[in-house]
């Protein structure tokens, strides 16, 4: 099994994409921003280069760059957890009731999914492969849900995420989607889906690159927005607010009682 | 397999549902004259569950039975079409109300310093409750008590709804005295 020159194309596009998001994230000062995802980035971008080395060195098809390949994806996986937990905090953590009831689902969450990656390729452990591509779908898969948990408490409360944020949540969720389709795929299909495997991988990183080098070169416009109300504006809104809702109760009991 | 590729079109679709509600939704206000706008406004237009008793009347036993032994069959359809317009045009009204309010009680959830998780989960359930019943009484005959009872439901929970934004916006209101 050899990789084919499309192959090598598609993997120095997806190389210089991150070279440039990793310059852009730099000029930008993005990583006192979002400091975990920078760091993230920069371990991918090197993990990369080192694989480039190694396959360069040992060969695409050697034992020794199957077990190098796989040990950087897993290297990769705990940035990227801390990564998705920073978006979480900065996302919700000026909401300060909204977050102090949302870590602990989101930590909840994250801890039964975690616990459900592990026992599913706990279960497929006879085969190197298929415990490498179970364990990998089951942590993508949390990622993808936990990225979801986060947009779907922040709809709920209407809170607003900033624009570079949310690119960067829609990235790494869509990213993280089509990776545990995917890795389906590929179990499935076996040897006969590498080829394709492999360029969906790599295609559909370079766009989630894309998306994020789009997103660090947004230009911003405020920090992140804060509860409007204070304590003062809540006092001075508070009582006309219930004085109304109050009428409304009422006008609602006259409907029964009449 | 097969459950794994639906959940991920489940979730790729939910994905899509939030970029797209993102783009289109108005987002509450962050000054001060516009935050106290923005809330009259909400609870101003928060009005239709005042055209309740005559909904109800319109629905009753006794109104039934007067069509029943009074007018002629086609006059009865005629009458039956219209009732269920004005009914389903009442439910619209009434959930643009609960919808309202419901905003409301989450943009003050979010505002507020510490949730009342209690409090939460309750609007959360009163939510999916109002729902459910709303769906019933779309798609319900309403030729039976069991539709007025549906309706009595439906529109308690909107009532039920400004008690619980009453409530969360005292806390606030607590919070906001305690801290300065």
């Amino acid at each position: 099994m050899q990789l084919t020159h499309t192959d090598y194309l598609l993997w120095a596009v997806s190389t210089g994409l991150q070279a440039v998001l990793f310059a852009v994230m730099a000029w930008t000062r993005f990583y006192r921003r979002l400091p975990y995802f920078s760091l993230y980035v920069a371990i991918v971008l090197a993990a990369d280069a080192y694989l480039w080395y190694a396959y360069h060195k040992y060969g695409f098809a050697s034992a020794a760059s199957f077990t190098l390949a796989w040990s950087l994806q897993g290297i990769t996986l705990g940035p990227r957890g801390l990564a998705v937990g920073e978006l979480c905090r900065r996302a919700l953590s000026p909401y300060r009731g909204v977050w102090a009831l949302a870590w602990r689902l989101l930590t909840g969450a994250a801890i039964l999914l975690l616990v459900y990656a592990g026992l599913a390729s706990y279960s497929s452990r006879t085969r190197v492969a298929t415990f490498i591509l179970t364990a990998e779908r089951g942590l993508e898969l949390a990622a993808a849900v936990l990225l979801l948990l986060l947009l779907a408490i922040s709809h709920y409360y209407r809170i607003e995420i900033l624009v570079p944020e949310r690119l960067l949540i829609y990235g790494l969720c869509a990213w993280s989607l089509v990776q545990v389709l995917n890795d389906v795929a590929w179990q499935v299909l076996a040897s006969r889906y590498f080829q394709w495997a492999n360029k969906i991988h790599v295609i559909s990183y370079q766009v989630t690159v894309a998306v994020w080098i789009y997103a660090v070169l947004r230009p911003v416009t405020a920090e992140q927005p804060q509860p409007a109300m204070n304590a003062a504006l809540y006092n001075r809104v508070a009582p006309a607010v219930n004085v109304r809702l109050q009428a409304l109760n009422n006008r609602l009991l006259e409907i029964f009682k009449g | 397999m097969i459950a794994t590729v639906l959940l991920v079109g489940v979730l790729l679709a939910l994905l899509f549902f939030f970029y797209a509600r993102t783009r289109r939704e108005r987002k509450p206000a962050q000054d001060l004259p516009a935050a106290r706008a923005w809330i009259t406004d909400e609870l101003l237009l928060a009005g239709h569950f005042r055209y309740y008793p005559q909904i109800r009347q319109a629905l009753s036993e006794a109104d039934r039975e007067y069509i029943a032994k009074r007018a002629t069959p086609a006059a009865r359809r005629r009458w039956k079409a219209e009732r269920r317009k004005v009914v389903r045009g009442f439910l619209a009204g009434l959930k643009e109300d609960y919808v309202r309010l419901e905003k409301l009680g989450r943009t003050v959830a979010s505002l507020s310093p510490q949730l009342n998780q209690a409090l939460e989960r309750e609007r959360f359930w009163l939510g999916v409750r109002f729902r459910v019943w709303y769906a019933a009484l779309w798609a319900a005959p309403l030729s039976s008590q069991w539709t007025l009872r549906l309706l009595d439901r439906t529109t308690a929970a909107v009532g039920s709804m400004a008690k619980k934004t009453t409530t969360a916006m005292d806390a606030i209101s607590e919070t906001g005295s305690h801290t300065g």
